[in-house]
């Protein structure tokens, strides 16, 4: 898309002349009034460059361009003039803030690199907006971070001050061991939660690794690793790996991802001797691997279905963790170009799927 | 001074225990009841809106809950009464200033308390 470039001057054949020159790379407005030029300013928004001649009848080109300021802050001002005297100069460099001056009648050359130069001058204002723009949200993100993850902190803190204090009352000895059990349960959340912050760092910082990945080596080692922890022994898993071409991403962040599903899967088993089953099935062809995680576990209520995945959103469910894993989860996921959604109905059981983009069509 | 009557409202069962068992021991006969979730008790108070003897003296929201937080409770409750027959301290471990604002903004709290709770400070308040 060519630039647009608004030339305001009261000279009919100047406007025609700079027309004919620009047209080219430029989308050239003109308007031969200064009330003209106002017009085609309130209806172009987006106009980077503004030229103005600055004898004109009905207003000087300085103070024109002085009032384009306020209507359109970001272009760049160019006043040309035929009349250079320093004070008109001085003024509208050092008071006005106009970026470059031409004189008249113009030298093609010099009008061409100015014209460069502005929309270069204009490009990287607007990347520097832009950027603040960003800096600016990610500064309020990490406003909300530090405030939620403080609370995370801090509460299981006061919860062992507290303890300390009640334990102060008691001198049941019974009474005591169950307060020290207490604190053991807020070190365990807060260390986990700190752990846990350490993965999100983990996950941030760190470049993505893309390699050739062995799934059903990493659900072999999840599945492994889970066999001697209490609660999960008496679980039968369904696993299938299917697919016609080979995954290329990033094998750790998949294997994270997947542990924190599959540990949520046995953390939500069904207590009542149903016999709890998890299941893995996982397809990839050129253009993306599918992950499909389910279990027939207690399930999660439609509410709390859209919040699930936000940051420190923890269930009612007293199984409930620090509220952060799933948020890694999605985060992982859309760092490595992929979606994840759930589906689960109340006492039947709960379904991940992932879709993972498959970098082997980018190599 | 007569034995007040408490309610707790907190999602965390540790704060629970430990709030009950200090208020037990600075209110000598204190009744204290609690919910672990904010829904039940908006419930407890639309069923007992006009039944003074089910009502407490004093209700203890935590501010940071799952479903409505104790702002949210707060306005369920000020739908439920008129002029609401009982102070309201809320419970915060997040210091946070906006909570401040909020809770002096509004006209049904008395203030934000720490946690853990400091039962000598909240009798001289009550």
């Amino acid at each position: 898309m060519r630039p647009k470039i608004l030339y305001v001057d009261d000279e009919h054949q100047n406007l025609t002349i700079f027309a004919s020159l620009l047209r080219k790379q430029y989308e050239v407005l003109t308007s031969v009034t200064v009330s003209g030029a106002y017009d085609i300013l309130h209806e172009h928004k987006d106009i980077p460059i503004v030229v103005a001649d600055e004898r004109m009848p009905e207003q000087r080109g300085i103070t024109f361009l002085e009032n384009v300021k306020t209507i359109n802050p970001d272009c760049i001002r160019i006043l040309l003039t035929g009349f250079a005297d320093k004070e008109v100069l001085e003024y509208a460099i050092n008071k006005s803030g106009i970026s470059f001056f031409i004189e008249k009648p113009w030298n093609e050359t010099i009008l061409h690199i100015s014209l460069e130069n502005a929309i270069e001058l204009y490009d990287s204002r607007q990347i520097l907006r832009l950027r603040n723009v960003e800096l600016q949200k990610a500064n309020d993100a990490l406003t909300r971070f530090t405030y939620s993850a403080s609370h995370e902190m801090r509460s299981p803190l006061t919860n062992i001050l507290g303890i300390v204090k009640v334990s102060r009352l008691d001198n049941d000895i019974e009474d005591l061991k169950n307060y020290f059990n207490m604190i053991e349960s807020s070190v365990i959340h807060l260390d986990g939660f700190v752990k846990n912050l350490i993965g999100y760092y983990k996950n941030a910082g760190i470049d993505l690794e893309f390699h050739e990945v062995d799934i059903q080596k990493i659900i072999d080692e999840i599945i492994g690793a889970f066999k001697f922890i209490e609660g999960s022994k008496n679980i039968t898993y369904n696993v299938s790996v299917e697919g016609t071409e080979k995954l290329i991403s990033d094998a750790t962040r998949i294997k994270m991802v997947m542990t924190n599903l599959v540990t949520n899967a046995i953390k939500f088993q069904k207590n009542d001797g149903t016999p709890s089953v998890i299941n893995i099935h996982v397809n990839v062809n050129a253009s993306e691997a599918s992950i499909v995680i389910s279990d027939n576990g207690i399930g999660i209520d439609e509410e709390e279905q859209k919040k699930l995945f936000n940051m420190f959103y923890r269930s009612l469910h007293p199984r409930s963790g620090t509220g952060i894993g799933l948020f890694i989860v999605k985060e992982t996921i859309e760092k490595l170009g992929g979606t994840i959604t759930l589906s689960s109905q109340k006492e039947v059981g709960t379904t991940f799927k992932i879709s993972l983009l498959n970098h082997l069509v980018k190599k | 001074m007569i034995q007040p009557k408490f309610i707790i409202v907190d999602d965390n069962p540790i704060d629970l225990m430990v709030n009950r068992r200090l208020l037990q021991n600075t209110f000598e006969g204190a009744t204290v009841n609690s919910f672990n979730n904010s829904v039940d008790a908006v419930e407890f108070f639309k069923k007992n809106g006009n039944n003074s003897a089910e009502l407490p003296n004093v209700l203890l929201l935590d501010i940071i809950m799952p479903r409505l937080d104790g702002f949210q409770v707060i306005e369920e409750l000020e739908k439920i009464f008129t002029t609401i027959p009982f102070k309201i301290f809320l419970l915060s471990s997040t210091l946070d200033d906006a909570d401040f604002d909020k809770a002096k903004e509004s006209r049904s709290v008395q203030r934000i308390l720490g946690k853990p709770l400091d039962t000598e400070n909240l009798k001289t308040l009550i």
